[in-house]
């Protein structure tokens, strides 16, 4: 049997291909490739899956309780999300793969240079050990999904509304329609949103179990906080004063950038109560 | 004349009372509390909280320390400034709520059936259909395939044509509203939470029961162990307790993380276990002769328990113990810098030839040891080794603002759900009679999802 760590190598070289695939098929626009690089796509979330099964079978539990782990789960959901689109959308946003396989490629080489001691198979501390683990990490990180998504889909709305203000033909003419990217850009942030909030109520909930307090403002909580501040801006400048286009984009852009912040860098920064990842 | 300057003193301080209104009900004010709430707590994780004040003078210096003093930047979260930004929230949530909520209302409640084919035009999303067949056969069409998307109709035969209004997921209107709601109800049960909840930690000795004075009944750990995995790491960590109620046990329970007792309301959790730094089981002395500099015994002392020593005329009793040796010049007192064992001494009571002679302190860092001899005293005494007792951390809390926070929580889901994937939508269908044919105008709006309302409105005249 292969081990997880096995997987996660091949895991990354197939995300890679695939991103790769994604930029040529950009460049030289030609169908065949951009089949190509959706069928690898697939392959690597099958791995990506595989690899989650093999890490749980390891561990003998659910398998979020690092960084490490929690990065193979991110990049699961995000590559799941944007094979969503593919299928609901046929083909018209194959280019938003090219971001989002990027994305997952970046995930996973980044989970590969961790430190050996953040990538171990180490038993639980007594403090994850709850049922609650499972709830709060999958919330959570289906919300930081959505958001990633949405960042991606910024990205390119800034691109392609340039292009489309110039007006010129160009590298961009492929990019679905800036309205379209405009929408899902808010679409991912409807779905981040909520399931963010759930997330941090569930780690509330059990903060209170664990530790006897549902708030400590301990560094990841605050932080937390502080990205649901933004979201919540966003959401406030979109559906009641309006807002469309670049302003909501970079608003998903700063946003996402706070939750890689709330992820990575609260966990090597500020380590507090919530010091596993 | 008289009325004229009435209208204008009455208007004046509306004008104010108005202007008031209107920007504590803005959403730019939402927004910037919002972006001021983020800085602010931003400022807190960067800040390092609740240090000493001669800790922050040596980080930032004394001019930076009377700034950071002043706006409470070393309790950010609980400062002046920051629970005004919450309250500010809280009336801007309040307030803008008070004002839109007729106008959420009327969209959530009213069916609107007159109307003329004017209107219907007026909407972005709005077609022509040219029926073959009479005004009935196409109110029948217009109604089934309406139906068939699960619209709710309201109709109204007129003499110059039919009027239908059609809503559907107008439960979504009410989304935003409930988030609202919701949010001041979490922050009603902050408010209880730190106005009347609060938060103990209790080292706690196996066979020392502890008095609770907020429930008025006694806490006995009755036994407290550790479970270590096969590499030698530590597993789990559990405390048998008894609740000892008017003189009798009235609950027992084995806790651990994620496990808590809660008795009368008041809750216990494992938090943490450690070596006592006040206390000591057992010491060991090592006594010398000053003379000869031979050993002359090596004694085991209980803690506080006075003890004779055969044969050297001496009495001792180990009188206090701490583990970080530290001295507060000011109060002339010893104390425990910190709960950690650095550098661990024990307080003695020399008892020689019937009168007490000396109460040093003696280390039990070789490096510190016969630092400090007595002079009154025939012998030297060394600290060889100690015993401590683990204390079990057990957190206590009562917070009576939970469950609100709680409800609040789950009022805060629906919200969110119901807003964000509940869309309402309106459709406003005007049939008119044309010769031998029907005109069917139709248009619609949608709160939200523009391009889902579209594929629908396109859906719909395909069926036509």
């Amino acid at each position: 049997m292969f081990s997880s760590f096995f997987l996660s190598d091949i895991l990354l070289w197939v995300y890679l291909a695939a991103a790769c695939c994604y930029i040529f098929y950009m460049a030289l626009k030609k169908e065949g490739i951009g089949h190509l690089a959706f069928a690898l796509t697939i392959i690597g979330w099958i791995v990506n899956t595989a690899t989650l099964i093999v890490r749980t079978i390891e561990t003998g539990r659910a398998p979020y309780a690092n960084l490490y782990e929690t990065m193979i789960l991110l990049s699961w959901l995000v590559v799941m999300g944007y094979i969503a689109i593919e299928l609901k959308y046929s083909n018209k946003l194959r280019i938003v793969g090219a971001v989002i396989v990027t994305l997952a490629f970046l995930a996973m080489g980044a989970a590969a240079m961790l430190p050996y001691r953040y990538q171990a198979i180490e038993p639980l501390i007594p403090a994850l050990q709850s049922n609650w683990l499972i709830l709060h990490v999958i919330t959570t990180f289906v919300g930081y999904a959505g958001f990633a998504i949405a960042f991606g889909i910024g990205i390119l709305y800034l691109l392609k509304e340039r292009a489309e203000q110039r007006g010129k033909p160009s590298f961009f003419d492929r990019f679905p329609s800036s309205e379209l990217l405009d929408d899902l850009n808010y679409k991912f942030i409807a779905i981040g949103f909520p399931f963010v909030t759930l997330g941090i109520i569930l780690g509330a909930i059990w903060a209170n179990y664990a530790w006897g307090g549902y708030w400590s403002w301990d560094p990841k909580e605050t932080w937390s906080l502080i990205v649901w501040f933004i979201y919540a801006g966003y959401f406030h400048g979109r559906l009641v004063r309006g807002w469309r286009g670049r302003k909501t984009a970079y608003f998903s852009i700063v946003g996402f950038l706070a939750v890689i912040f709330l992820y990575w860098g609260v966990s090597f920064v500020l380590p507090g109560l919530h010091a596993y990842a | 004349m008289e009325t004229v300057v009435q209208t204008e003193a009455e208007s004046k301080p509306r004008g104010v009372f108005q202007k008031v209104y209107d920007f504590l009900s803005s959403v730019k004010l939402a927004v910037v509390v919002f972006f001021l709430l983020a800085v602010g707590s931003i400022s807190g994780t960067i800040i390092e909280q609740g240090l000493d004040p001669q800790e922050y003078i040596r980080q930032y210096g004394e001019k930076w320390y009377y700034w950071i003093n002043l706006l409470s930047f070393p309790n950010v979260y609980h400062s002046w400034w920051f629970t005004l930004l919450l309250a500010l929230l809280a009336i801007n949530l309040a307030v803008c709520l008070s004002k839109r909520l007729p106008t959420i209302w009327r969209a959530y409640y009213v069916a609107d059936c007159d109307f003329t084919h004017n209107l219907v035009q007026n909407f972005k999303n709005s077609t022509v259909i040219k029926f073959q067949g009479g005004t009935e056969e196409a109110k029948q069409k217009t109604l089934s395939i309406l139906k068939g998307h699960q619209y709710k109709l309201w109709m109204e035969n007129g003499p110059k044509g039919i009027s239908i209004f059609a809503a559907k997921g107008r439960i979504g209107r009410l989304g935003s509203t409930l988030t609202h709601i919701s949010i001041f109800i979490i922050l009603s049960g902050t408010v209880i939470s730190s106005a009347m909840g609060y938060r103990t930690f209790y080292p706690v000795y196996e066979g020392t029961p502890l008095y609770i004075p907020q429930g008025d009944f006694y806490l006995n750990l009755d036994k407290f162990w550790i479970d270590y995995n096969d590499k030698g790491g530590i597993k789990d960590y559990f405390s048998k307790l008894s609740i000892i109620d008017k003189e009798k046990t009235v609950m027992t329970k084995t806790i651990q993380v994620n496990d808590p007792l809660q008795y009368k309301g008041i809750w216990f959790y494992q938090s943490s276990y450690g070596m006592a730094w006040d206390r000591i089981d057992l010491a060991l002395i090592r006594i010398t002769d000053k003379k000869s500099g031979k050993v002359v015994t090596e004694e085991v002392l209980d803690f506080r328990k006075a003890k004779e020593i055969k044969g050297a005329d001496l009495q001792l009793t180990v009188s206090n113990f701490v583990s970080h040796f530290a001295y507060d010049p000011k109060t002339k007192q010893v104390y425990a810098q910190s709960p950690e064992h650095e550098n661990p001494a024990i307080q003695i009571e020399i008892v020689e030839g019937g009168q007490l002679i000396a109460t040093p302190w003696l280390f039990y860092d070789p490096k510190l040891q016969g630092m400090f001899p007595i002079d009154k005293s025939k012998y030297d005494f060394v600290l060889a080794d100690y015993r401590a007792p683990q204390y079990s951390g057990l957190q206590m809390a009562k917070d009576p603002g939970v469950n609100l926070v709680w409800v609040g929580s789950a009022l805060l889901m629906t919200g969110l759900f119901i807003s964000f994937f509940i869309f309402h939508r309106r459709l406003w269908i005007r049939i008119e009679p044309s010769e031998k044919s029907a005109i069917i105008y139709l248009g619609g709006l949608a709160n939200k999802d523009a391009f889902g309302f579209e594929k629908e409105m396109k859906g719909i005249l395909e069926s036509f």
